[in-house]
Order: C-alpha cells, then structure tokens, then sequence
C-alpha cells in the first residue's frame, strides 16, 4: 500500500512550527475541538485565539525582514504545516491570522515603508489579519474586467465600488482592494490600495453565510467615496517595469494556490481516514461485507490519489521558493487536489449512507466544505484554461530556442 | 403483438390526460410554495388518497400519481416536497405490516390536517443501534420500521419517544432529520412483516423520493442554464464558454436520464421490486451526485452562499440520496 508519510509530514510541520514559536499540538488540537461549533454558528469566537500564543501565527507568513521572530523558510516545511491544519479543519485553515493573500502584493508592490509599517502591525499578541479584494458582485474569474473605480484627488485617490467574496474580510485590520484607475487600459489600468479598517467610507456590507468553509468569513464590502490617502497606494518607482498591479495579484495566487492544494490534501487525509475508520468500525450497514482484500485495495487507491495531490502541491511551492516560473504548476495541483477532495467526499456519502448525519461525523461538514475549492482562488475551468494555454506557450518558446539552435 | 409494438408500448413517453392533469396542478401547486399561508394541506392535493390502493381511485398502476406529483413539488422545494409526501410512506409501511389501526388513524389525522406520522428506520448491528428519524416537526407519531437479522417489523410510536439529536441536514424548516445510535428501541411485538408487502413499501418510498430529487434536478437545471445566460464573464455570457457549456449539457444527461429511468420503473408492475428498487436508487444518486454539484458550479461563488437554490439542493439531495440508499438496502 502506497504510504501517504503521514507521521514524517506531522513531525517536519511540528519541527517547523516550533521554531517559530507556535505550540502546533494546541493549536491543531483546538481547531479539532471547535470546528463543530464553528460549522453551526460561523463563528470563530475571540477566546479561541487566547489558547495559545497568536503572535507567531500573526508573523508566520510575513517576510523575515518585518519579523521581530523566525518565520518557516521552507517551502516543504510551510506546505506541512497547512497540510496538518487542513487536516484539523480547511476553514480554520484559511482563516489563521496572518496577512494571507494580502501578503504577495504588499511584498511584491509595497515600497519599504509601506512593508515595515503594514507587516509590522503582525507583531501583536493579538490577533490580525490582511485580506485581499478584487472579485465583485458581477466579475469573478475575468478579474481583470473590474468596475471599482479609483479616482485621483488632490493627496490620494477616491475609491467608489463594492466587494464580495473576501475571506477574513470582516475582520481584517486592513483590505489590499484592487481598483481600477482607468478602465480602457484593461489589466495596466488596475492598482493595488491598502484600505484601513475604519476608513470613512469604506464599510463591511455583512458578512455571507455560506454552505461551507464557514469560519473563514466571507464577507461583501463596499466603497462609496472612501478617501484613501497617497501612501496607501501600493506602487511607485520601487516597482519594476516588468510588473504591474494585476500581475502581482497573479503573484498572490501563484504564491497561495500551492497552499491552498496542501490544505486540500490535509483534508483528503482526513476524509480518506473517516472512512477508513467507519470500515474498521464494522463497515457500512446492511452491506455485504467489504473483506480485507477490497478494503485494502479501496484505501490504497486514496492514498495513491493523495500522494499524486501532494506531489504536484510541493513541486509547486517548491518552484515558487526557488523563483521558478510556476502558475501552471500551481494551477495544476489546486484543479487536482480540489477534483479529488470532491471524489473522496461523494464516495465517503456512498460508504457510510445515512451513518454520516450523524450530529459527530464530519462528514456532512466535509461534504459542503469540499465544493468550495473548485472555485476559490479561480475555478476550476480558469484553472484547466491557464494549465492548457500556460503549457502551450512553454512549448511554443521551447520550440524557437530548438529552431534557434 | 409483436414484440416491437410490445417494447414501444413499454416505452411509451406521453402522459395520458390524466397524468398530465395531476402534474399541472402538482405544479400550480408548488408555485405557491414561496406564498404565505398557501399549500400544506395534504386534501388539496388528493394525497391522503394515495395513501391507499390507487387503482381504486380509477388510476391504473402504469400512471403513477404520487411519482408525479413528488416531482413537481420536489422541482418547487425539496425541502416542503419531503414535509408534504413524507406521511405516504409511513402509512405504506403501516399498511403492509396490516396495521390497519394504526393506519386509519394516522390518515384520519392527517386527512384532518393535523399532521402526517413521521417515518423513522432504526437498523440494530452488534447490540448497537442506528436511528434516523425524519418528521415535520408537529408529528405527533412516527412510524419506526426496526430491520433486525431475522426480519423487519413496524410499529407506530409516539414522536417523543424517538427524539434524539437533531441534526439540521434539511436547513432550519420545519422538516427535522435526527439521527440516533444506542441501545435499541425493543418495543416491536408482532410478526416480521411480509416480505413482497415490505419490499413494495420499500420501492414505493425510493420512487416518491428519487421522484422528489429528480424534480429538484430539473429546477437546479434549468436555474444553471437561466443563470449561465445571464451571467457574462469575458464580455459573455458563461453559457458560451465551452467548458461551461459541456457542464450544462452532462447536467442535463443526468437528468433527463434520470427521470426516464424513473418514469420507466414507476410504471412497470416489477417495479416496486428489491432489483429495481436498487437499479433506481443507484441511478438516482449517480444523477444526483452530478447535477448538483455542477449546477452549483455554474453559479460558483453565487451558489456556494448557503441560503441560494444550488446551494440548498446541494445539501438536501445529500442527505435525500443517502435516505433513498437506505430504504432501498432494506431487506426482509
Ligand atoms: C470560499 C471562498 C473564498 C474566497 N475568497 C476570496 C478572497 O479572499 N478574495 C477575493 O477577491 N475573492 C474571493 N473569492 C471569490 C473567488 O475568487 C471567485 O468566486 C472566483 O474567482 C469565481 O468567480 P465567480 O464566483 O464570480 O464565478 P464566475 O466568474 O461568474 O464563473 C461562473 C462559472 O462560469 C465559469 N467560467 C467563467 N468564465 C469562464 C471561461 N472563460 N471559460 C470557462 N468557464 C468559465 C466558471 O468556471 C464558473 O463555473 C472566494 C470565493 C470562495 C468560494
């Protein structure tokens, strides 16, 4: 049976997070007690957070050079750790303290007093977070299409517009919401403001209840006349040419859908281990029975889809730490694990029948929480589009530098 | 005749007048499922009647109202289909344990407006039992049918007794599924029930509620082609992309297939069998499984918010699947 390395992933996301000061054992373990309640109420309560040192959370994924503490380096080593919170719960998952997605573009667009001032916030003992907003009511995979507006005034810019969909939008400290400043130029007319939570003008519409996901807040925002001063723009001359606003929320994507397709892989573990648990446990009611050789076979053949899952999320990050070109690679593994978290949770539902209603199984819970990955952070059509027109552009290069040969 | 003529009379799509007259006002009915203080009562439909033989009600066996007016109300709400239809098959089960007591009374009440039984399937495995429970919340009484190693048996029991933790798979209506496990309810004297009577039971239930999930395919359909019209990405509409397209095109296989398989098995004498029962509940949840999933997609973000149409059915049809599954792996 293919070994899906479980222990050696636990101890190297352990490792790491130790290092960095987070008590990881707490942490997951408390995750593991709370995602019940979390699913019924769509709330992460604020004593969640005091069990254990929020700081480093705050810290974990912002730049060594604005952290007052050791951040995880590795890409393998910050793939493991997501895996194992993904296995505790992929909501919990994506709503850990931290800058998250805003963190690419404030690093990749964010002159350095913009940097030190935004990911210094991180260095609290309470908890903070960073969002990230472009999808609107109307415009979701053709984000280059959006409609908030950004309008030069005498010391800023006057954003006018709406949000949905934002993760952690509610309780943020600050949204990098992308607006354009002129909308015949297409995707080079887009830029990048760092809203503050506060601001005049700038309000959290509500926050969505949703089938899923459901401590992660999404929330719909909106922007009427909000007034964002000058150095809250997230450009300048420090910026390369090479670079433009849209292509640094490509950045962010690029950086996070590696993540994400860890998450999804920790959650496939644990959908492929209530399974197997149900089997031991006397197998499905009323069924014939499995027999030792059909169950071995029905687990191996999940462990070796993980594994393949896992494989194409590490070989993405990994790429993105060694600065290769990688957004078909990572687009590659979040269609593949999000394809295959689906998988296991219907074939979950046709193992375990009504048994998975019951109030303790999580399944019902893994049920709805997997429909969601095939649509953030791109569906999974955007994705199969960038893969195949990715891919066919390599070759095409490839194949002028053999003719040049 | 010939054995063509044979097959095409076995096949044949059209509905007779009467069919089409029961699905219209099924229909109509379910329109109104959205209104204040409209639908509810089992009489304005005739449901009560099914309760019974059909053929006395002049229906001959092939024409299958309750299959028809369970997809209708299911393409209205399944969630309000489930509430309405599910006194039917607790009185079915009723009847062919001969509990004939029992049965006039829970029709009578229901009939009155008062309130169908509840239906309720406990299964004892190594001295543990599994409960589930489903009733509209003012059930006074729940039909619990106990499938034991030896044969089934069925009772009628006060709804109290059978609380247990309710789990609110079927969204906050009044329509509660609970779900239970422990020491099992040893309160069924009496003979196991007959084997062919239970297993039609059984049939009739896996086609009122795939009957009800195929309705609520069709709805889920149509909203994802609606919506795929109107919605644009791209400079237009995601129905012309061809991804979106393929999606649209393989929901609507599985529907369409779907709903003949269950046309075809409701309308067959043999199609109460355990066989057939199983071909439709496999077939169903496979339909199932695709269009729910898909349409939700087609709305992506927009359908994921709990309280929209995709993502509503996407919840239900889970738990609806695995109810059907269960009823239909029922064996004397
Ligand atoms: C849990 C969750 C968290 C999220 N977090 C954030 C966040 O933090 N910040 C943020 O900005 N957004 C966030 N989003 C929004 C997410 O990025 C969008 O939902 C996603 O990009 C899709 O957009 P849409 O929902 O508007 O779908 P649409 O773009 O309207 O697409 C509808 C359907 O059409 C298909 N489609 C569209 N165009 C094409 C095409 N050209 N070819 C083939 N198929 C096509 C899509 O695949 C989809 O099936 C989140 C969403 C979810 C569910």
């Amino acid at each position: 049976m293919t070994k899906l390395d479980e222990k050696r992933v636990f101890e190297l996301a352990h490792q790491r997070a130790v290092e960095c000061g987070i008590d990881f054992k707490t942490l997951t373990q408390a995750i593991d007690g709370a995602t019940l309640a979390t699913d019924r109420t769509g709330e992460i309560p604020d004593s969640f957070w005091t069990q254990f040192d929020v700081r480093p959370l705050n810290l974990n994924w912002v730049p060594d050079a604005y952290s007052s503490r050791p951040t995880v380096h590795s890409a393998l080593g910050r793939a493991a750790m997501v895996e194992e919170l993904g296995y505790a719960d992929p909501g919990y998952a994506i709503s850990m303290p931290g800058p998250g997605l805003s963190m690419p573009p404030l690093a990749a667009l964010g002159n350095p007093e913009q940097q030190s001032l935004h990911f210094g916030r991180f260095d609290s003992d309470i908890p903070r977070w960073g969002a990230f907003a472009i999808t609107e009511p109307s415009v979701g995979s053709d984000a280059t299409a959006i409609h908030t507006s950004a309008r030069k005034t005498t010391g800023g810019y006057v954003l006018n517009g709406q949000k949905c969909f934002i993760t952690n939008g509610a309780r943020a400290d600050y949204v990098i919401v992308f607006a354009n400043i002129a909308r015949d130029r297409g995707r080079f007319g887009i830029r990048a403001f760092l809203v503050e939570r506060g601001t005049a003008g700038f309000s959290v519409d509500r926050v969505e209840d949703m089938l899923g996901l459901r401590g992660s807040m999404l929330t719909a925002l909106s922007f009427e006349d909000c007034r964002v001063p000058e150095e809250n723009l997230l450009w300048g001359a420090h910026v390369g040419r090479h670079l433009d606003a849209f292509a640094a929320a490509q950045g962010a994507w690029d950086f996070m859908r590696p993540m994400l397709s860890c998450i999804i892989v920790g959650f496939c573990r644990r959908t492929r281990d209530l399974i197997a648990q149900y089997i031991a446990g006397g197998g499905p009611d009323g069924r014939p029975d499995w027999g030792q050789a059909r169950v071995e076979r029905y687990l191996a053949d999940m462990d070796r889809e993980i594994m393949t899952a896992r494989l194409l999320a590490w070989q993405a990050a990994w790429k993105y730490e060694q600065g290769e070109a990688m957004s078909r690679d990572a687009s590659m593994a979040k269609a593949y694990a999000s394809r295959l978290a689906q998988q296991l949770v219907e074939k979950a539902m046709d193992v375990l029948g009504m048994a998975a209603f019951e109030p303790s199984s999580r399944l019902e819970k893994a049920w709805r929480d997997a429909k969601a990955f095939d649509i953030l952070e791109g569906t999974g059509d955007m994705q199969r589009q960038m893969i195949a027109s990715l891919h066919r552009r390599e070759r095409t290069s490839r194949q002028i530098q053999l003719r040049a040969a | 005749m010939n054995l063509e003529d044979a097959l095409i009379d076995s096949i044949s799509f059209a509905m007779t007048p009467l069919q089409q007259s029961i699905r219209d006002s099924a229909e109509r009915f379910a329109r109104n499922f959205g209104r204040d203080g409209e639908g509810g009562r089992p009489g304005d439909l005739g449901l009560d009647a099914l309760a019974g033989d059909i053929t006395e009600l002049g229906f001959a066996r092939s024409e299958f109202p309750a299959v028809l007016i369970a997809e209708e109300l299911g393409a209205g709400d399944a969630v309000k289909a489930l509430e309405l239809l599910l006194p039917l098959p607790a009185l079915w089960f009723l009847a062919a344990a001969g509990r004939s007591a029992d049965f006039d009374r829970c029709l009578q009440r229901w009939s009155a407006g008062l309130g169908g039984p509840g239906l309720a399937i406990q299964r004892e495995q190594g001295g543990q039992a599994r409960l589930w429970t489903l009733s509209a919340t003012p059930a006074e009484e729940v039909v619990l049918v106990d499938v034991q190693e030896e044969g089934v048996r069925v009772d009628c029991l006060p709804a109290s007794r059978l609380a247990g933790t309710i789990s609110p798979v079927l969204g906050d209506g009044p329509l509660h599924l609970t779900m239970g496990r422990g020491d099992p309810l040893h309160t069924l004297s009496g003979d196991c029930v007959d084997r062919d009577a239970l297993a039609s039971a059984c049939g009739e239930t896996v086609q009122l509620f795939s009957a009800i999930l195929v309705g609520a395919m069709r709805c889920c359909t149509e909203a994802a082609y609606d919506y795929a019209d109107q919605r644009k990405s791209f400079g237009r509409p995601i129905s012309h992309h061809q991804a979106v397209a393929i999606r649209l095109a393989d929901t609507l296989i599985a529907c369409q297939g779907a709903e003949l398989l269950l046309h075809r098995i409701a309308s067959v004498e043999s199609g109460r069998d355990r066989e057939d029962a199983r071909l439709l509940s496999g077939q169903v949840a496979a339909a199932s499984r695709i269009v729910f999933r898909d349409a939700l997609q087609v709305f992506a973000a927009h359908g994921y918010i709990a309280e929209s149409l995709a993502a509503k059915n996407y919840r239900v049809s889970n738990a609806l699947v695995a109810m059907i599954d269960a009823i239909a792996a029922i064996d004397g």
